[in-house]
């Protein structure tokens, strides 16, 4: 992956979007909503317009920077901002934006973008659990799975009591191991 | 003395060769949109920001001032700001415009600025109308940009379910006068899923007055077709704490209820809906937005442009992976520039 591709997407090359949420939040308190980014996207767009509108010298009457010339500059721009491209269409609405399709998930606490696939974090649930799917109750061996799992759990605790038993009759010296000494005891 | 003398013309004639702009921002203090977008501090930081470039980019090419008006959520108000200040020739002209929310209040600085040429920028307010994919533009918002998209938000949430099967869909939204929002997304969504090939059930409205047992009727309706996938539009019910208890999922809970999706018009990830997050109502619940906290990428990064770079990351101009860009010791040296010398 080249540095362009990954502009915006890793912490080394954070996007606007993150820088933006991360100042929002150090100084508000709180995440920036969708109605805060657009808002800040909208003077992103405004101080391109108005840039650009002023760095042409014959645009300029009496010392001020008329509006229609701002008007000229809007018309069709395109800007990059924290909430995404914002490009102007024949009408003045902003096609620059894709539609995302997001879904809350359990295991994150923001809602994972499912869709479009070059901006997806997750992947769609679908069908989503009914209510009652989503009532856990718990049963004691209530399951195949659970019951392998008791029986390894089992196996695994008596081979790992056996091993700590020899360990200890090893360091006493009685060397013939558990075996050994179980038929010993058992003789007696 | 002489130095301030000799440079006080000299300031002066800087200053005047720099063009002026006149900003107007409108912001709500009060009504059921009350700093809704947070226009007022985010206004201000901006004009603190253009201040700051005028005073050490030498290269900055107008001198800007922000002006605040308080709609207070009253139309007549706003109508009657916009002709007196437009029209005011003691006052500097106004240069551009960032509009007001709701869409009322919106087009009414639009019917104002036009007669002027004055740019107005919207980041909430929607363009008027879509019906079968084209947008209808009055000629009172020719003069009027929309930072929103234009009511086709539901579009790629139609193309996964498209991809994940979805056959049938059912689609209720809020229709209010004061906002169309919800309306426009989720008739341009039955347009959209229609022309798609997926069978929509049926469309219902819903008003602010109905009741929380209006909206149970249509849950119940919703639950005797039985779609594989619900649309519904009210967003309020994430934004405005009084729109809240007419939030649907508590409604599904009650009916007992849920397609195999459902789909709300953004109204997720907010706060004011904690609670119904507790009651472990929201998982798998999903929404169709034009801004989600995640997105990332190269359409979600400024661009290499003399204005703003507040929130733009530090980059390599040269962006090919392989090549240093400065020797190995060097690069051990501690900069300021975390993003372009980390490992």
């Amino acid at each position: 992956m080249t540095d362009q591709q990954n502009l915006g997407k890793t912490a080394r090359y954070p996007s606007s979007n993150a820088l933006f949420r991360e100042w929002y939040f150090a100084v508000r308190g709180v995440y920036p909503d969708y109605t805060n980014v657009p808002t800040w996207a909208a003077f992103d767009v405004l101080e391109s317009a108005l840039f650009r509108a002023a760095a042409d010298p014959s645009n300029i009457i009496n010392g001020h920077l008329p509006a229609s010339k701002v008007l000229h500059a809007l018309i069709g721009s395109d800007t990059r901002t924290p909430y995404g491209r914002v490009a102007f269409d024949a009408n003045n609405v902003n096609n620059g934006l894709k539609g995302l399709f997001s879904q809350v998930l359990p295991s994150s606490s923001f809602s994972q973008i499912v869709y479009p696939s070059d901006l997806q974090t997750d992947v769609f649930v679908y069908p989503m659990p009914t209510w009652e799917e989503r009532v856990h109750t718990w049963h004691l061996l209530g399951g195949a799975q659970k019951k392998i799992a008791f029986s390894v759990s089992i196996a695994c605790s008596v081979a790992l009591g056996l091993f700590l038993i020899t360990m200890v009759i090893y360091r006493r010296g009685e060397r013939g191991g558990v075996w050994v000494w179980m038929f010993v005891q058992l003789a007696n | 003395m002489f130095p301030l003398i000799f440079l006080l013309p000299l300031c002066y004639g800087i200053a005047a060769t720099i063009p002026t702009a006149r900003i107007v921002v409108f912001y709500a203090s009060s009504g059921a949109y009350e700093n809704i977008t947070d226009a007022l501090f985010l206004g201000k930081f901006w004009g603190n920001h253009l201040s700051t470039k005028l005073a050490k980019s030498p290269e900055w090419p107008f001198n800007a001032t922000v002006e605040f008006f308080d709609t207070m959520n009253n139309e007549a108000r706003v109508r009657s700001y916009c002709r007196s200040r437009f029209a005011n020739k003691e006052l500097p002209n106004v240069t551009a415009v960032l509009g007001p929310f709701p869409y009322k209040m919106g087009y009414a600085v639009s019917d104002v600025a036009v007669k002027y040429n004055i740019p107005v920028v919207f980041p909430e307010v929607v363009a008027y109308a879509t019906t079968n994919g084209v947008v209808k533009q009055l000629p009172s918002l020719t003069s009027s940009f929309f930072i929103l998209p234009a009511g086709f938000t539901f579009s790629t949430a139609i193309e996964a379910y498209i991809k994940a099967g979805v056959h049938t869909v059912f689609v209720a939204y809020l229709k209010s006068p004061s906002f169309v929002q919800p309306t426009t997304t989720c008739q341009a969504a039955a347009n959209v899923a229609q022309q798609r090939g997926i069978n929509v059930l049926g469309q219902v409205s819903f008003t602010p007055t109905n009741t929380t047992d209006d909206l149970y009727q249509i849950v119940l309706t919703i639950k005797s077709l039985n779609p594989d996938a619900v649309i519904w539009c009210d967003p309020e019910t994430c934004t405005s704490a009084y729109r809240l208890p007419y939030h649907v999922l508590p409604l599904f809970k009650r009916a007992n209820y849920l397609p195999k999706a459902l789909s709300l018009s953004d109204c997720v990830d907010y706060p004011l809906t904690s609670s119904l997050y507790a009651q472990g109502l929201y998982p798998f619940v999903s929404s169709a937005q034009a801004y989600n906290a995640r997105c990332s990428g190269n359409d979600y990064t400024e661009d290499f442009t003399p204005y703003s770079s507040l929130f733009r990351p530090q980059t390599p101009p040269d962006f090919t992976v392989n090549k240093p860009l400065f020797p190995s010791n060097l690069a051990r040296i501690p900069v300021f520039t975390p993003y372009l010398f980390e490992n």
